[in-house]
């Protein structure tokens, strides 16, 4: 409900009716014997009147102005005290609820300030932390390319003292098999040596046995010549001389036989060692042979050692590219996020110029939910707090209707 | 050197030892050939030998001294003797020489027990610092032993 304030307009044109009335009423009245005094009197009663009118209107004006002042100041939040339901009254009041939202709207800008300042702080540690991981990064991955450089000199010279080594096997099968051949040819010449040795024993065996009937024929010769007696006696000395012989045969047999023999066993100790030989050259043939096996296949892991270790170093390289891209866009966000910092303190320190103080009784009075709840709530948008304030205003036309102070500093209209 | 005084005898070898035996006592010397053993004979008749169609009885010399038996080559030679009428072969390892011994250096064989057989050993003499034991061939065999080649001849 609704109380009807007469028009401002209405009571202005009234008072200034009144005091046009006035003076024709008194003139009318009194006529010619209105004296001076009367006038004097009147014009007083008018001056009065006008100026408890202009001090009802210069109390609202000030307040205005010395809150609009404070505003300009910086002062953000400040209501005036007026419980006058008049036009003044409801343009205070309209100007405190502006200012509480003002207020209202301006601490939230400052949270969000505080946490834009916050968050591009917390960003600005986090980059640092990223760039100061991105350098470790690069300076790690210098490292193993370094270490795989090292490794791939490795893996190449390992490659070549494989083929060297596979080279030298090649080199030494050949000899061995040059080796092995000349011991054939040993062998064959030691068989050959061996059957002529055996051949010369046959002959020798002959030429003993030759010796032996010689000796027999001697002996014979002998034993006739000692029954014919006296005239046996010279063909007694020939066979003497020819026992002689045979037994020099026989001796010089008997050391060929020695001789040989000894020979024989020489020759065939001879070819029972190039034999062995043979066979060791021939187990060294198979173990080279399987030595090459070994080192060729030394050789293809290398290859594939190598062939794997490129393609890491590729990975490197292409690795070590990124993170220089990215310790780029690192340092880049990095002076982003300064300038972003410079930025967030320059909007605290602008919105430092600026304070906040909401009057008690106006703070009081209009507890403003909205406010309390709605200042640091940053994140809320900007469509809710405009909603409130409706029900705050119809609130503030009820309860600060006309002149119903709540404590004495509020001046009547 | 008188000739009267000193017989030729033939130096044999058994093994390792040499004996003398007069040289007017060896009809022939052949050389070693195959033998056809004799079943149940004593061990030191070794066979049976064949020689120019005649068959005669061939006795190791060695085992019959008593010796370890003669090792068979074909280098033995075998002396052919005559005993009481019979031809005998004998088996050496060898001949080694034709010595004419002086009587003078025969000495007497010392008496040995009745036990020893040392009817067979004529005398010994020295030999180029040796002692060489001469050998008397009508003794090396028993009478026993020679009836019993009868039976068998």
């Amino acid at each position: 409900m609704k109380t009807w304030i007469p028009g401002f307009k209405i009571r202005l044109a009234i008072s200034h009716l009144l005091m046009a009335f006035i003076p024709v009423t008194l003139v009318t009245w009194l006529g010619p014997r209105i004296s001076v005094a009367a006038l004097l009197v009147f014009f007083a009663a008018a001056l009065v009147i006008s100026y408890l009118i202009a001090r009802r209107f210069e109390k609202p004006i000030l307040q205005l102005r010395d809150a609009l002042s404070r505003m300009a100041a910086g002062e953000i939040g400040h209501t005036i005290e007026t419980s006058s339901l008049s036009e003044f009254g409801e343009a205070l009041s309209k100007f405190n609820t502006a200012s509480r939202n003002f207020a209202a709207l301006f601490n939230r800008i400052k949270g969000t300030i505080e946490a834009v300042a916050q968050t591009s702080g917390e960003i600005s540690a986090g980059v640092a932390e990223l760039a100061q991981r991105t350098q470790s990064d690069a300076a790690g991955l210098e490292e193993s390319a370094a270490s795989m450089e090292e490794l791939s000199a490795t893996v190449r010279q390992n490659t070549d003292s494989t083929r060297f080594a596979a080279e030298q096997a090649q080199q030494t099968t050949t000899h061995a098999t040059e080796g092995a051949a000349l011991l054939q040819r040993t062998v064959e010449s030691m068989e050959n040596a061996a059957r002529e040795n055996r051949k010369i024993v046959e002959i020798v065996e002959l030429v003993r046995e030759i010796a032996f009937q010689t000796n027999l024929l001697a002996l014979n010769a002998a034993v006739e010549a000692a029954r014919a007696g006296e005239e046996g006696r010279g063909f007694n000395v020939v066979a003497q001389e020819i026992r002689d012989l045979a037994r020099r045969s026989d001796r010089a047999v008997k050391e060929i036989r020695t001789l040989i023999s000894s020979a024989a066993e020489q020759t065939d100790e001879a070819e029972k060692l190039v034999k062995d030989s043979g066979m060791r050259l021939e187990k060294i043939l198979k173990e080279i042979a399987d030595v090459s096996t070994t080192l060729s296949e030394i050789a293809t892991a290398s290859g594939e050692q190598a062939a794997a270790i490129e393609d890491v170093n590729r990975a490197l390289v292409e690795m070590d590219i990124t993170v220089q891209q990215n310790a780029a866009m690192v340092e880049e966000t990095a002076a982003s996020i300064t300038e972003l910092n410079e930025k967030a303190r320059g909007m605290r320190e602008l919105a430092g110029e600026f304070h906040i103080s909401l009057s008690e009784s106006s703070a009081m009075k209009d507890p403003g939910p909205e406010f309390e709840e709605n200042a640091p709530d940053s994140r809320q948008s900007a469509a809710a707090p405009e909603a409130p304030p409706l029900p705050a205003e119809s609130r503030e036309e009820t309860e600060d209707f006309f002149d119903e102070p709540s404590d004495g500093s509020v001046e009547i209209f | 050197m008188s000739p009267a005084s000193s017989l030729r005898h033939v130096i044999v070898l058994l093994g390792e030892e040499r004996y003398a035996i007069p040289m007017e006592r060896i009809q022939e010397f052949i050389a070693s050939r195959p033998l056809t053993r004799i079943p149940n004979a004593p061990a030191f008749i070794r066979g049976l030998i064949n020689l120019r169609g005649q068959v005669l009885p061939m006795i190791d010399l060695g085992m019959k001294l008593g010796l370890p038996p003669l090792k068979d080559s074909k280098f033995d030679i075998i002396l052919i003797v005559e005993v009481d009428g019979r031809r005998l072969g004998l088996k050496v390892s060898g001949v080694t020489e034709l010595l004419d011994i002086e009587e003078e250096s025969i000495q007497e064989t010392p008496d040995f027990s009745s036990r020893i057989q040392t009817a067979f050993v004529r005398g010994i003499c020295h030999i180029e610092e040796e002692l060489v034991i001469l050998l008397d061939i009508d003794h090396l065999l028993s009478r026993e032993e020679i009836e019993a080649l009868d039976v068998q001849d």
